[in-house]
């Protein structure tokens, strides 16, 4: 078993923990006015498991401290892991409803928000395992991670060539789909063309470190390990779709004699990566003694994927993946905040050969995701006082393309997507290479418009000088005004959110009339109508209408759309 | 001379800067180290700073300490104009540029005819006493952006959370910091703190169309409305979490609070020629150029006429590890250009609180490292750099430039030719002191920031 490096860090806790007398029964004072996410006093069994049997306080037999994870049985290693910083210390956070719950897997697993029709289609009468299940059978589930891993390996074909990335991309999907092994898909991909071709010299160690070991590798590394991926290199060889394209190939020259040393390595014991030259002495740049990767012949091949091998066999690789989905599902460091977690998921990878697709779901029906993520703290001015993120269900910002693409459906605007391979389409004398935009006129010309919305707000980053970004503030919240200006306006009859077809009568500014529109319009989009918390908020807002004026009830109606599709609400799930 | 009133602080914070009459004012009492070294900084809350971050690590030796052996410099260096100690690199061009000539009558002077009104630190080191420099992108991103390992909120949100005419109020235009680029080294100068963020705009082009043509106009009804949503929502979420949501919410009262500097056709550099006040936008363009730097230059210029204390912007693509000859003589010029236009622009540029913004303003450079991995013909085996934290890299040297900048030609801490260490007896300067000192010229306080730092002060 690979134990976690901050496998330390438990004991603390759990010392820190037991000196507090943290016990069920006794709850955490975790702000001034605190009421919400105590633990159940009538021993109700809890999210995240359940309890084995009445009988609580200390052990019968031995007199040592029974706990309530003691009393609980589990069906997921992360709720068993999680328990003792949760259940432990006497939190029960409150199961996500449907709908809550719906919007969090539709968001994370398939890239938008639903409409009330897919949440009555997909969520309503399923259970969160069959929800998850579902969902992570979907392509859009498969697409989505692509999508993550084209962040990770910075993919475009204004530097590399467009049909290595679309390799690689197929390679994710694999993964994904659960047809390959965490491991095989790290052998390949860190000497995949793709990545050989994406970066040079020392940093295809440093990005290996960050795709596969969950950091950069330092100067030292840099140098120590650089040896095993030396011989690559690119030549120019224009493609008829793609003039810019450039072959990945191996230069087995660099390390021929009196070089062998340029390929040895002794960081990670002793290796050398040699495919000796065909042809010795021949020193010609373009040469015989330079072979395309295409050419290589399997026994070649194996022995040039070392680098991946060895980056497979780090203690820290299988645990690279599991802090990755961690945050990627939760929002948070939930690895370095639950170390338990962290190491119960990596022994799973360790076991389960590699199997990705378990640690995904496992994740996403236990008690750290399926939790609802309201959760009831006072007035803390001190973040060092504020409860931990594990309390209660995760709290994310919608990626900008899913943003924008839920925003563009609910209110029927054709928008398309973007290419998360290509951020701009390349071309040679028989036209643009393959893609997946929109296409507008004749041939296959791609149609930006939706990437360059969504680049306003972070998403659809070009991986070269813009990469992925969840951003807020001023010029956040300018963009999101301005572009729902455009899409409320758009929307028409038969788009989801219409906010005119919630107005029976153009004249009506009465109470009930702008009540009943503003909460279908937020119905449309949330799923359900606004919360009661926030009537006083409605009725300023229905009140304002009816004072202005020059607010009809259409401007109100549309006014809601827009300040729905960017509402809190909306955008943090 | 504007005056700081409580009406004007009232009225300033009613102006949409919630998160700052929250996040900004200490409820205790602080007692300032007083530095020497701070002393001889001309600190004033008038003064203007901008920050050039030159993202994936430039190689500023060949630019700026040029007189070295091939190895650091292979393309050598040029006279550069009287007085000047520095190295003036060969890479810069030498000649004035013609663009200016018909808008303003005289050729706008090249960064070299100018040298002698820049100071040049040569010795800018991340970590000043240990045994190796920074090789590393993220660590020095952390140092570079929050002026500490380990980062932490952005040097453009230390400026929004604690310079005066945020805390109290200014009875002249004011407007938050700002960050304009999108490299993951220039982003991260707008790290939040807390709730407070600076406004972060990806480029002037993109800036254009997130503006639209009504700015994020929205009925008084509305905004309420929105904001009873908003607080409905975060009332029911974590300390952790509410915090995550105001932050939203700050940045929509903004929208509101800044709506007329948004709907200023001034802020449309590239498609509003004629606007702007004392230059116009197309006179901008011919100082500036039309590069991307250039243009999100001129962009940032209009901040500070707005009242923007503080404006980062980024330029991309000094990340050589190979093929770095060309690439590198571009970069390098399109810089040198937004210099040469920023000392010829903001000598144009009249202050509200009296002179030019020349004489009120402190341009600098900041860059993750430089470069090193060198051969004898000054690359590495792929025709480019790399930067391991070896002196090549760790030394970087920087420009500095403004009216109140006295050291202008001068040149501090100077390296050996052949191994680029320094020298015996030249001075070493640290990162967060030259970004103390920043500050500092902004009238902040910085030893609560950086307990310990004295800010640098030898360019003044």
């Amino acid at each position: 078993m690979k134990k976690t490096v901050l496998w330390s860090a438990v004991a603390g806790l759990m010392v820190a923990a037991g000196c507090r007398g943290d016990v069920v029964g006794e709850p955490i004072d975790f702000g001034d006015d605190s009421t919400g996410m105590v633990p159940d006093s009538d021993g109700e069994s809890t999210t995240g498991g359940e309890m084995a049997d009445e009988s609580s306080g200390t052990g019968s037999d031995t007199g040592e401290e029974v706990t309530a994870c003691d009393e609980m049985t589990f069906d997921n290693v992360v709720d068993e892991a999680a328990c003792p910083f949760i259940q432990d210390l006497g939190v029960s956070p409150s199961e996500a409803d449907s709908v809550e719950f719906c919007r969090r897997a539709y968001i994370d697993l398939l890239g938008e928000s639903p409409t009330d029709i897919e949440y009555e289609a997909d969520c309503k009468w399923s259970t969160k395992d069959e929800i998850v299940d579902a969902f992570m059978a979907r392509p859009e589930y498969v697409l989505v991670s692509q999508r993550m891993w084209g962040d990770v390996f910075h993919y475009t074909s204004a530097i590399t060539h467009h049909q290595y990335i679309a390799d690689l991309d197929a390679l994710v999907a694999q993964l994904y789909q659960g047809t390959i092994s965490y491991g095989v898909f790290a052998e390949l991909a860190a000497t995949h063309p793709a990545f050989l071709g994406r970066w040079d010299g020392l940093d295809l160690v440093g990005y290996s470190f960050l795709a596969f070991l969950g950091r950069d590798a330092n100067p030292a590394e840099r140098l120590a390990l650089e040896p095993l991926w030396h011989m690559w290199g690119e030549r120019d060889m224009p493609h008829p779709n793609q003039s810019n394209a450039r072959n990945v190939v191996l230069d087995t020259r660099q390390c021929a004699a009196p070089n062998e040393a340029d390929c040895y390595s002794d960081y990670w014991g002793e290796h050398t990566v040699i495919i000796p030259p065909p042809v010795p002495g021949d020193v010609t740049p373009n040469g015989p003694n330079v072979l395309d990767q295409a050419s290589l012949t399997p026994e070649q091949w194996n022995q040039l994927r070392l680098p991946g091998r060895l980056i497979a066999e780090r203690p820290t690789f299988h645990e690279a993946y599991v802090d990755r989905a961690l945050r990627r599902y939760l929002g948070y460091d939930a690895g370095a905040e639950l170390p338990t977690v962290r190491q119960a998921l990596v022994d799973m990878l360790d076991q389960n050969g590699g199997d990705i697709r378990e640690i995904e779901r496992e994740i996403l029906t236990s008690i750290l995701y399926t939790s609802s993520n309201q959760f009831d703290e006072g007035e803390v001015d001190n973040p060092d006082d504020w409860a931990p993120p594990y309390w209660h269900g995760p709290v994310k910002q919608m990626d900008a393309e899913d943003w924008l693409r839920t925003a563009a459906k609910l209110t029927g605007v054709e928008l398309g997507s973007c290419d998360h391979r290509y951020p701009e389409v390349q071309s040679g004398p028989s036209g643009l290479h393959p893609h997946n935009y929109p296409t507008m006129g004749a041939g296959n010309a791609p149609n930006y418009e939706f990437r360059d919305k969504a680049q306003l707000l972070g998403g659809c980053p070009d991986h070269s000088t813009q990469f992925r970004e969840r951003r807020t503030g001023l010029i956040a919240a300018l963009t999101q005004a301005t572009l729902t200006t455009e899409l409320c306006e758009a929307a028409d009859l038969d788009s989801p959110i219409y906010p005119l077809q919630f107005i029976e009568d153009p004249m009506d500014k009465s109470e009930e009339a702008l009540t009943t529109a503003a909460n279908q319009v937020y119905s449309a989009a949330m799923v359900r109508p606004i919360p009661e918390a926030a009537t006083d908020a409605l009725m300023t807002g229905v009140s304002g209408c009816r004072d202005d004026l020059a607010c009809t009830p259409a401007d109100f109606a549309v006014e809601t759309c827009r300040l729905t599709l960017k509402a809190a609400d909306f955008l943090f799930y | 001379m504007s005056s700081i009133t409580k009406s004007n602080r009232r009225s300033f914070l009613k102006l949409g800067l919630g998160g700052i009459a929250t996040g900004a004012i200490a409820p205790w009492v602080w007692t300032p180290r007083i530095s020497k070294a701070g002393l001889g900084i001309p600190a004033s809350r008038h003064n203007h700073l901008i920050v050039i971050n030159l993202d994936g690590g430039a190689r500023s030796v060949p630019m700026f300490n040029g007189a070295l052996d091939t190895r650091w410099n292979p393309m050598g260096t040029q006279p550069g104009a009287a007085g000047t100690e520095w190295g003036v690199g060969m890479v810069f061009d030498s000649a004035p540029y013609a663009d200016t000539q018909v808008p303003f009558g005289v050729a706008m002077p090249s960064l070299p005819m100018i040298s002698n009104e820049v100071c040049v630190l040569g010795t800018l080191d991340h970590t000043p006493g240990a045994a190796a420099g920074v090789g590393d992108h993220n660590v020095a991103r952390d140092i570079i952006s929050a002026g500490k390992t380990g980062g932490g909120p952005g040097m453009m949100s230390l400026i929004y959370a604690r310079h005066k005419n945020y805390t109290e109020g200014s009875a002249g235009l004011v407007f938050p910091p700002v960050v304009i680029g999108s490299g993951a080294a220039t982003t991260i100068f707008g790290i939040p703190e807390g709730s407070i963020t600076p406004v972060m705009v990806p480029s002037f082009s993109e800036f254009a169309s997130q503006s639209g043509d009504d700015a994020g106009g929205q009925p008084e009804w509305a905004r309420d409305f929105e904001a009873g949503l908003d607080g409905a929502t975060a009332a029911i979420r974590s300390a952790r979490d509410r915090q995550l949501i105001e932050r939203m919410s700050n940045g929509k009262q903004n929208v509101e609070a800044f709506r007329n500097v948004f709907l200023d056709p001034a802020l449309k550099i590239a498609t509003e020629p004629n606007a702007g006040v004392d230059l116009t936008n197309a006179q901008l363009a011919a100082i500036l150029g039309t590069s991307l730097l250039g243009r999100n230059m001129a962009l940032a210029l209009r901040f500070l006429q707005y009242g923007s204390a503080a404006v980062t912007v980024g330029d991309n693509g000094w990340d050589t590890h190979s093929a770095e000859m060309g690439a590198y003589s571009m970069s390098a010029n399109t810089l040198a250009r937004v210099l040469a236009g920023l000392n010829f622009a903001l000598k144009r540029m009249n202050h509200p609180e009296g002179g030019t913004y020349w004489d009120r303003t402190l341009v600098i450079l900041q860059s993750e490292f430089g470069r090193d991995n060198l051969g004898s013909n000054g690359y590495n085996s792929g025709g480019g750099s790399d930067h391991t934290g070896g002196p090549g890299s760790r030394y970087q040297a920087f420009p500095y430039m403004g009216g109140q900048v006295a050291q202008g030609g001068k040149f501090f801490g100077r390296t050996n030719a052949m191994t680029m260490e320094p020298l015996a007896g030249e001075p070493i300067y640290g990162t967060t002191a030259h970004m103390a000192m920043a500050l500092a010229y902004l009238d902040i306080t910085t030893e609560e920031i950086w307990p310990g730092i004295d800010p640098v002060a030898d360019i003044f």
